[in-house]
């Protein structure tokens, strides 16, 4: 090849490549600001221990290894710029693949833009936050054992049968959904070639059985698995998500771009082939990918799914301030989103004085959450439960926790904490040695086993010696469905917990039980306030509005707050009349306070 | 001159190894036990159990583990780590060669100072076998929630393992309550909870049926014992839930607001009772049939609303006070007619509850638990193994208890060894432990499952929950057990025994709840 025509070759894919890397790149960081590895990690919740017990288990299953191994890398989402990276680079594999199985296909010479397609349906479908990474794994391997049935298209029927036979049962091993793609992709690719070569036939008939003998003896015979699991673990309908759009227009495109390239038709050098190689389409295809791939993902992006993530991620985190600038209306459309809201109003000393200028539409709710709710979400619970030093009851529902999402770092961390606050060390020291075996929480697992095999230790851990101080010391039934009874208690035992106190009062105040807020009001001189925080002044005037007269001596409300109670009484009686008219522009005025909450809330959340 | 050669490579050969030989030290002998972990120390081992694997936690390194017996070769391991595994020939032909007989462990470790030798133990070879496999429930240290479980066998001959039904494969039931006919695998029962396909699953007699055994009397049976006729089972029905704690290391408890006995007429497909053992005034539980088929053990409390005191004018439940006593009642086989009622052991007298009572198939003992109040020992640390002699009357606390959880036992075939569910080694997941038992009643050390990996239970973070001892592997297959359970074809509902008035049953609940993911 004269250096010439390498060159010439290298002008004409300049513009793939450019177009690949504009692609990857815009890729990549929709991976990283819209779709958020950390809000793929918080939904997920990984499972990964390194021992051969768990690894035996995700052998036991067709699709368990690549579930196990996608889990090991899956644990590295929480540093998202990494998380971005394994999706991008299968993403990559992807489009080489899908180019190599394209390539030299002469009806689609010209439009190199086609590779991008089924990738950018590809970055759509991450949008949903379903096993995102285990699901992509299973689509590179069933698209790279198929490029590598295609290099074996001019064998012997014979050969292409036995590799056929071969291959599709190793990745049906590895992957039942992705064995059954791959099964219709060979099928597809073959069909055009029927005319020429009619004995193709048996390898269509073939693969058609395999599909449906293979995952039928796997669940009557080889494997303990269900019916469902045989023929379609790793296809985005094991999940019950709308994530079909996205996936049936990556079939559609990914078996369109099969059939079309297997249909062999001599080059012709026409006005179609012209358009598609004239600058300005070559252009607007290097521009139009990778927009299209920020404005596809940015549109289908599940935008509630990643904002509860995303917040549930940053109160992990004990980001609290984080937590309160990530709030919109999508989280305080979520319970468990408010009550973590709440617990980060209380983490920067605002439940008090500012909570209701957060939308509390879901009442107590929001605050603490019901049984029925906790059980869907029970590590957030057991972290507010946690906090305020309820640990047994912390233990409960991790314990929920760890039954639910299995032994996750989370899971197993926030266990190992609370064993080692209740001096279990037997218990804390089982969790260690769990946490020691997951990769990135080993440095950890070490640290908090020094404190295990030497407990003076844990003198030197402020946070922990807080909580274990505030754990009540007399025994009590817990009762998660009236909160305000755990509070109260755990405040009798321990004057000084502050956060079971404001945790009470909002309680009463969501509540509109004037009677516990009344009888608990003057404690507030032991919490060191500068002065009694404005919500409950808020209270406070109500109360003694309805009342009349109150035994509270010496508890008297601001000045500032009386006038604007008054303010705020002679709005209300002006805008009565007005209807939702009027509900807004006493919400504009006073939408922060207690008073709009106690009349309004309920009539807008109703 | 190659014999010169030769001469003198031998010469060499010999200086260095009588060198070797003079240099070498003994190991110096430590005057204590290794610490081994499962501690395996002079304990008594059936003569058909698998390799006891264990791991020396102590510093250095290597180590060196010398295994012998008066018979035969000893087994000699080398270990880098500590992990001693036993290679299963040698450990099976040494126990078969050396039935009543000890096995001797030999443990030595090199540190700074050369090799130390540690004081030796023993294992006595009991000529008792233990029945060959263990069938045990593994679930999650479960609080309110399940997802994953299954019921599963060990061959306790080897390390071998397999499911004997998972709720993968159940549209992810509860399922529980494993129970065979005087250890037969080929009778055996158990629950399915959760939704379509729940009832009980009952082999016997070579047919497996699904069989809902609530009637118009009662609500699905629980805690199940079988007549060693085979003829029938008796059940409980209880009526359980669970509460909170907020200070104590174990948190959960349960209460049981209502229970009652029946018996399963297999045959029949009957449910019948007698006011004696379904007493509304009483609540009575955990069934179980003497060996002889003449006499029903269970426990009984008097009910729920006795224990409701006032405490400052507001009723509240004193459900520390909640205590059940052993009761007897006869029974004949022939005529099905139940006789006297008797109190075998009073809560009073044990100052406990007492639960679970398995009677050991030679008739002489009750193997019991007696905690310090409620029906559910499994979830109180007091909970502790009692054994009563029913010759002589004398009750006692046995020595294999724990300062944990120690509860849910079950007899060998040949009634010389029994297994139980105990927490000690970390407080919440409960592993079985076997002990042997005498004629006289004498006890050994217990000593837990071994596995082939010695830090297994190190992170399995899961729990063995009813263990019962099974002559031989449960043959069917698990997809039987799934289909017959979603198979509405193979389910009978029991009819009630027409001497039986209905009463309010209320609805079958389950103290666990199915998550929501």
């Amino acid at each position: 090849m004269s250096e010439d025509n390498i060159k010439m070759r290298g002008l004409r894919n300049l513009p793939i490549l450019a177009t690949g890397v504009l692609f990857l790149v815009s890729f990549y960081l929709v991976i990283l600001k819209v779709i958020r590895p950390a809000a793929i990690y918080v939904k997920q919740m990984p499972v990964f221990v390194s021992t051969s017990h768990a690894f035996h288990e995700a052998l036991a299953y067709p699709g368990g290894l690549i579930d196990y191994i996608s889990s090991g890398f899956m644990l590295y989402f929480v540093k998202e710029w990494i998380g971005a990276l394994f999706l991008t680079i299968l993403c990559l594999m992807i489009f080489i693949l899908i180019t190599a199985l394209l390539q030299k296909r002469t009806l689609l010479k010209g439009f190199w833009g086609l590779p991008f397609l089924p990738c950018l349906a590809l970055a759509m479908m991450l949008t949903n936050y379903d096993r995102p990474l285990a699901d992509t794994m299973s689509l590179t391997l069933a698209l790279g054992v198929f490029w590598i049935t295609q290099q074996f298209n001019k064998k012997s029927l014979a050969l292409r049968l036995i590799l056929l036979f071969v291959l599709g049962c190793m990745l049906y091993y590895l992957t039942p959904g992705g064995f059954l793609l791959f099964l219709v992709l060979i099928i597809i690719s073959q069909i055009p070639t029927l005319i020429s070569s009619p004995i193709n036939i048996i390898l269509i008939g073939l693969a058609g059985a395999f599909a449906w003998i293979l995952p039928t003896l796997a669940y009557q015979w080889i494997f303990l698995i269900s019916k469902k699991e045989a023929f379609l673990a790793h296809l985005p309908w094991m999940q019950n998500h709308p994530v079909m759009m996205p996936f049936i227009l990556f079939i559609i495109l990914l078996f369109g771009s099969i059939l079309l390239a297997s249909i062999r038709i001599e080059p012709k050098v026409g006005k179609g082939n012209r358009i598609l190689n004239h600058p300005v389409t070559v252009i607007a295809q290097m521009i139009l990918i990778p927009v299209l791939t920020v404005l596809l993902v940015t549109a289908t992006v599940n935008k509630t799914t990643r904002k509860i993530h995303e917040i549930r991620y940053l109160a992990h985190e004990n980001r609290w301030r984080d937590v309160l600038a990530a709030m919109d209306v999508n989280a305080i459309r979520h319970v468990t989103c408010m009550t973590l809201i709440n617990q980060a109003l209380y983490h920067t000393n605002q439940l008090a004085s500012n909570m209701f200028a957060y939308p509390q539409a879901w009442e107590t709710s929001g605050l603490i959450l019901p049984a029925d709710i906790a059980y869907e979400y029970p590590l957030d619970h057991s972290h507010i439960v946690y906090d305020m030093g309820h640990v047994t009851e912390a233990e409960r529902w991790a314990a929920e926790a760890l039954v639910l999402y299995g032994q996750t770092p989370w899971v197993i961390e926030h266990q190992a904490l609370i064993n080692i606050l209740q001096e279990d060390w037997a218990a804390a020291d089982k969790y260690l040695q769990v946490m020691g075996k997951i990769g990135p929480t080993r440095e950890r697992a070490a640290h908090y086993l020094d404190i295990v095999k030497d407990p003076e230790r844990l003198r030197y851990e402020y946070r922990l010696q807080q909580l274990k101080a505030l754990r009540p010391e007399n025994n009590f039934v817990t009762s998660i469905n009236y909160p305000q009874k755990d509070f109260e208690a755990l405040l009798q035992q321990n004057p000084e917990n502050k956060m079971a106190y404001e945790y009470l009062m909002a309680h009463s105040l969501l509540a509109k039980d004037f009677q516990t807020f009344a009888k608990f009001l003057p404690k507030y001189k032991d919490f060191n306030y500068h002065r009694m925080p404005r919500h409950f002044q808020e209270a406070l005037v109500v109360y003694v509005a309805q009342k009349g007269k109150v035994d509270l001596p010496g508890f008297q409300p601001d000045q500032r707050i009386l006038q604007r109670f008054n303010e705020f009484r002679q709005v209300a009686q002006q805008t009565r009349s007005y209807g939702n008219a009027g509900i807004q522009q006493l919400k504009e005025q006073f939408g922060d306070t207690y008073w709009y909450y106690l009349i309004y809330t309920q009539i807008e959340s109703g | 001159m190659a014999n010169k050669h030769q001469n003198f490579l031998l010469t060499g050969f010999g200086i260095l190894l009588l060198a070797s030989i003079l240099w070498a030290k003994e190991p110096a002998p430590l005057n204590r036990l290794p610490r081994i972990d499962p501690d395996y120390t002079d304990i008594q081992v059936p003569s058909n159990i698998a390799p006891l694997n264990f791991r020396v936690q102590e510093e250095g390194e290597p180590f060196r583990v010398s295994i012998s017996a008066p018979e035969g070769k000893s087994i000699e391991i080398k270990s880098k780590d500590g992990l001693i595994q036993i290679p299963m020939k040698k450990w099976k032909k040494i126990l078969a060669d050396n039935s009543g007989a000890s096995l001797k462990y030999e443990i030595e470790v090199k540190d700074e100072e050369g090799w130390q030798a540690f004081a030796p133990f023993e294992n006595a070879i009991s000529s008792d076998t233990i029945d060959s496999y263990l069938a045990y429930r593994i679930i999650d240290p479960a609080f309110g929630l399940w997802v994953k479980m299954g019921i599963y066998q060990r061959n306790l001959e080897t390390f071998d393992e397999s499911p004997v039904l998972i709720n993968r494969i159940t549209h992810g039931k509860c399922m529980n309550c494993h129970n065979f006919l005087r250890n037969d695998p080929n009778n055996m029962m158990m629950h399915l909870r959760g939704g379509e396909g729940s009832g009980t699953l009952i082999n016997w007699k070579g047919e497996l049926r699904k069989v809902d055994t609530g009637t118009p009397f009662n609500k699905a049976g629980a805690y199940p014992s079988w007549h060693p006729s085979g003829e029938m089972i008796a059940y409980s029905v209880n009526k359980l839930s669970m509460f909170f704690h907020s200070e104590r290391k174990e948190s959960r408890d349960v209460l049981d607001s209502a229970s009652d006995l029946i018996v399963y007429l297999i045959g029949e497909n009957t449910v019948t009772s007698d006011p004696k053992i379904s007493d509304p005034e009483r609540m009575e539980t955990f069934p179980c049939w003497a060996p002889d088929g003449r006499s029903l053990y269970f426990c009984s409390s008097p009910n729920l609303e006795s224990y409701v005191v006032k405490k400052d004018g507001v009723e509240d439940l004193a459900w520390d006070r909640i205590r059940y006593s052993l009761m007897r009642i006869a029974f004949d086989p022939d005529t099905r007619e139940w006789g006297e009622l008797e109190t075998v052991l009073s809560a009073g007298e044990m100052d406990g509850s007492i639960t679970e009572p398995r009677v050991s198939p030679d008739g002489k003992f009750v193997l019991f638990t007696k905690a310090d109040y409620s029906n559910f020992p499994i979830y109180l640390k007091s909970a502790d193994l009692y054994m009563l002699d029913l010759e002589t009357g004398k009750v006692e606390r046995l020595s294999c208890n724990s300062l944990e959880a120690d509860s849910f036992h079950s007899w060998s075939g040949n009634g010389r060894w029994f297994v139980f569910s105990s927490k000690r080694r970390d407080g919440f997941c409960a592993r079985p432990y076997f002990c042997h038992v005498d004629e006289n009643g004498k006890l050994s050390k217990p000593f837990v499952m071994p596995q082939n990996d010695p830090a297994f239970y190190d992170t399995f973070i899961k729990t063995y929950n009813v263990p019962e001892l099974v002559r031989e592997r449960i043959k069917i297959n698990p997809r039987t057990f799934a289909n017959t359970a979603h198979d509405n074809s193979k389910k009978y509902k029991a009819q009630l025994d027409p001497v039986l008035q209905p009463r309010q049953t209320g609805e079958d609940d389950d103290l666990y709840r199915p998550a929501v993911q």
